[in-house]
């Protein structure tokens, strides 16, 4: 290769990384606003109400968080009339928290309005769904005054977070709610928070049916669905005092384990042409809170601990009933047994009205407790 | 150049094969199988893999017959020089505008994915420059880049590993719901996928150890087989056959959901690693009827019929309207590529009969 050659490839290589850049599609770091939180909730005229919050990095202005707040036909209507009023391109790729009012839940349509975020292949799929009791745009404003919690979106995504491990909320995220959503005989269950005094609350979970919300539950149900649906990794339950005596304190107490390892099995069977269903769930439970003297009278602390958990194991059952009673009547199956029967009962599934049999369906849970530690008290 | 710049080895032939089948196809053949089979797709993949397995060993048993020659020769010997012209020709055109189409896929992808604002002839040349570089030195170095696969679908499966609790076994049963004629229809439209096999006749004169040949194409067409097989399954078991069927890239899809502390968006780490494989597609495709043009034509010096086939695949590509009518087009050539496969069954019967040009003979 002569001189030249050699001298016009380099010049031409050093060039390229002057000029391949690719402009078009570069995005300046300090220009855009990453949406971390989006509130939608349904407006006074019938359109979406989506507020956003959208941290601020590099300017120093008073509020660390940019937050607009518009009225519009869609995700994206509104993410355009943001653009109008922020100075930076409001994008979606890093939203954690997608938050719905639950009026606007109970109405439905929230798998119409999540879908721009399994449709755009920048947005962020893994968001949580939240159900929100009041208005999502509330919530987001008074989170931002808080004086003791971080910036209001790390707050949320810390508090789902840890109350997901804890089974206390489901770990829906957009991509769940939308599987979920499409999937004959399974139905999406999403987080439910509240907006307090001084913070937002995990109340428990928000069921739904048909694509609207029909029912809620509090954290203690929603830690036993979270084992119906198999899914649960670790929880503290606590269980109203049993066995009150006239020595015992006059106030209310509890009995608190943590409880581990909820392992599910599931039978399901048609008899006399009706859905039956058997939800068997064995727990491992650590005690953590009970009462001087858990050792009764015949002293045998191996039957003690028998008596405690056979008790335990029939308060849990009827908890486990209670809850599986109220997912009929409201007519939402997050566990999915119409899913079951659907794979299993093929014929069933093709001649019946899933919807309407499920609210019929013979149900029974039995739930069984083995606590395997009790601490250094008898 | 070195003269032996296309002469590979049995293994580096398979690898060939595999990269051209795996890469594009695959993006979108669940939903389109979740549509004619519902959950029974991965059955119709799998037995479209079986199924096309004689065609394997048929075309392998053509190439061995006239192990000296290309295809492009075998068509001259069987055919005659005016009928083995219109069948060269037709053969070169079936390649450039697969080469054209996959081209224009894979710019779409990256468009859709990552680069949305960039235009698209743009992004034409830049990822073409690469095959451009490459097809210059011929099938053994592109067999060797092709190497990747045995890299790429690990990574895949691993993931998948990774995801299994994301995954219901329920979403498919019961097995075999779909019934016969479904499953019948999704072999058919599976069959494209195992498109690649028709390259072997090109190829064959070029590999050295050929007594191994139908061993390798036999493994390399399993690996496909399977590859395509668990990448239908795991995609209905994460979305279930009613998401599926309204999905356009399932794969790219899957890999948003994992939930990783280390990587926030694992998908963009697939971007990086699937493009290669899609660009190796094309690139096997685009040397194939470069090298199918040489053979013909007799080309001595290759500089100024390579710019011109280059450019000229590079323009077709950008003809399509958008991504929906090139999956349209591109649909459309798989029936011709069908209609290679039956050519070239017939074309190995046929040479029982007309035996000019076999080998030994």
């Amino acid at each position: 290769m002569s001189k030249l050659k050699m001298v016009c490839r380099a010049a031409f290589i050093s060039l390229s990384a002057l000029f391949l850049t690719g402009c078009w599609d570069q995005r300046i770091f300090e220009e855009v606003g990453f949406t971390l939180q989006m509130g939608i909730e349904k407006s006074e005229d019938g359109e979406l109400t989506i507020t956003r919050v959208a941290p601020v990095l590099v300017d120093q202005i008073g509020r660390n968080v940019e937050f607009i707040s518009d009225n519009g036909g869609s995700v994206r209507d509104t993410a355009e009339k943001a653009n109008r009023i922020s100075p930076r391109t409001i994008e979606g790729g890093k939203v954690q928290q997608v938050l719905f009012s639950q009026s606007l839940a109970s109405e439905g349509g929230l798998q119409d309005i999540l879908e721009n975020f399994e449709r755009d292949a920048v947005a962020n799929v893994l968001a949580y769904v939240v159900v929100v009791e009041g208005s999502p745009k509330e919530l987001i404003e008074a989170s931002l005054e808080f004086k003791d919690k971080p910036r209001t979106s790390i707050y949320l995504s810390h508090l789902l977070d840890k109350n997901v491990k804890g089974s206390y909320a489901p770990e829906t995220r957009i991509y769940r709610y939308n599987i979920d959503g499409f999937s004959p005989g399974i139905d999406p269950i999403t987080p439910l928070i509240k907006l307090e005094k001084d913070g937002i609350r995990i109340t428990g979970a928000a069921l739904f049916s048909g694509g609207k919300m029909v029912g809620k539950i509090d954290t203690q149900q929603t830690v036993l669905m979270i084992a119906m649906k198999n899914e649960m990794k670790e929880a503290r339950y606590q269980f109203g005092r049993i066995n009150n005596t006239e020595k015992e304190s006059k106030f209310k107490t509890q009995l608190s384990v943590t409880l581990s390892r909820g392992k599910r099995k599931i039978d399901i069977s048609i008899k006399d042409g009706k859905p039956t269903v058997n939800i068997q769930i064995k727990f491992a439970a650590t005690l953590d809170e009970d009462k001087w003297a858990c050792v009764g009278e015949t002293g045998d602390q191996k039957e003690e601990e028998e008596k405690l958990e056979e008790e335990l194991s029939k308060l849990l059952t009827k908890d486990c009933k209670e809850v599986i009673e109220y997912a009929q009547k409201v007519g939402s199956d997050p566990i999915g047994i119409g899913n079951l029967f659907r794979a299993k009962h093929r014929d069933y599934w093709k001649n019946s009205n899933w919807e309407e049999d499920y609210r019929y369906a013979n149900i029974k849970v039995e739930a069984k407790l083995d606590i395997t530690q009790y601490g250094v008290i008898k | 150049m070195s003269k032996d710049k296309n002469k590979i080895t049995s293994k580096q032939l398979a690898t060939l094969i595999i990269s051209s089948q795996i890469g594009v196809g695959i993006l979108t053949l669940p939903p389109v199988l979740a549509e004619k089979t519902g959950h029974d797709g991965w059955i119709a993949v799998l037995l479209s893999g079986i199924a096309s397995l004689p065609v394997v060993v048929i075309i392998v048993i053509l190439a061995r017959r006239y192990k000296d020659k290309s295809l492009v020769k075998i068509n001259y010997c069987l055919y005659g020089t005016y009928l083995g012209h219109i069948l060269n020709f037709v053969f070169i055109i079936y390649l450039s505008a697969v080469t054209s189409l996959i081209l224009r896929i894979f710019v779409e992808v990256i468009k859709i994915n990552v680069l949305r604002v960039t235009p698209g002839e743009v992004i034409t040349l830049f990822n073409f420059l690469p095959a451009i570089y490459m097809a210059r030195y011929g099938f053994k170095a592109i067999a060797r880049f092709a190497n990747e696969v045995y890299l790429i679908v690990p990574i895949v499966l691993l993931y998948f590993f990774s995801i299994t609790k994301e995954m219901r076994l329920t979403y498919l049963m019961p097995i075999g719901d779909a019934g016969i004629v479904p499953i019948m229809k999704g072999i058919f439209v599976a069959l494209p996928m195992f498109l690649g096999i028709e390259l072997i006749p090109l190829m064959y004169s070029k590999v050295k150890d050929n007594s191994k040949t139908l061993k390798y194409v036999i493994l390399g067409h399993t690996y496909s087989t399977l590859f395509f097989t668990i990448v239908v399954a795991v995609s209905t078991l994460v979305y279930g056959e009613t998401l599926l069927k309204i999905i356009s890239f399932p794969l790219f899809l899957v890999f948003r959901i994992y939930k990783s502390t280390l990587f926030e968006r694992v998908d963009l780490f697939f971007n990086a690693i699937w493009l290669p494989a899609m660009g190796t597609t094309s690139l096997v495709y685009y040397y194939s009827g470069f090298y199918s043009i040489k053979e013909m034509f007799q080309v001595k010096k290759e500089r100024w019929p390579f710019v011109i086939y280059t450019a000229a695949i590079m323009l077709a590509s950008r003809v399509p309207e958008d991504y929906a009518h090139t999956q349209k087009l591109l649909g459309l050539l798989g029936y011709l590529g069908m209609g290679m496969f039956v050519f070239l069954i017939f074309s190995t019967i046929f040479s029982f009969i007309n035996k000019r040009g076999v080998a030994g003979k």
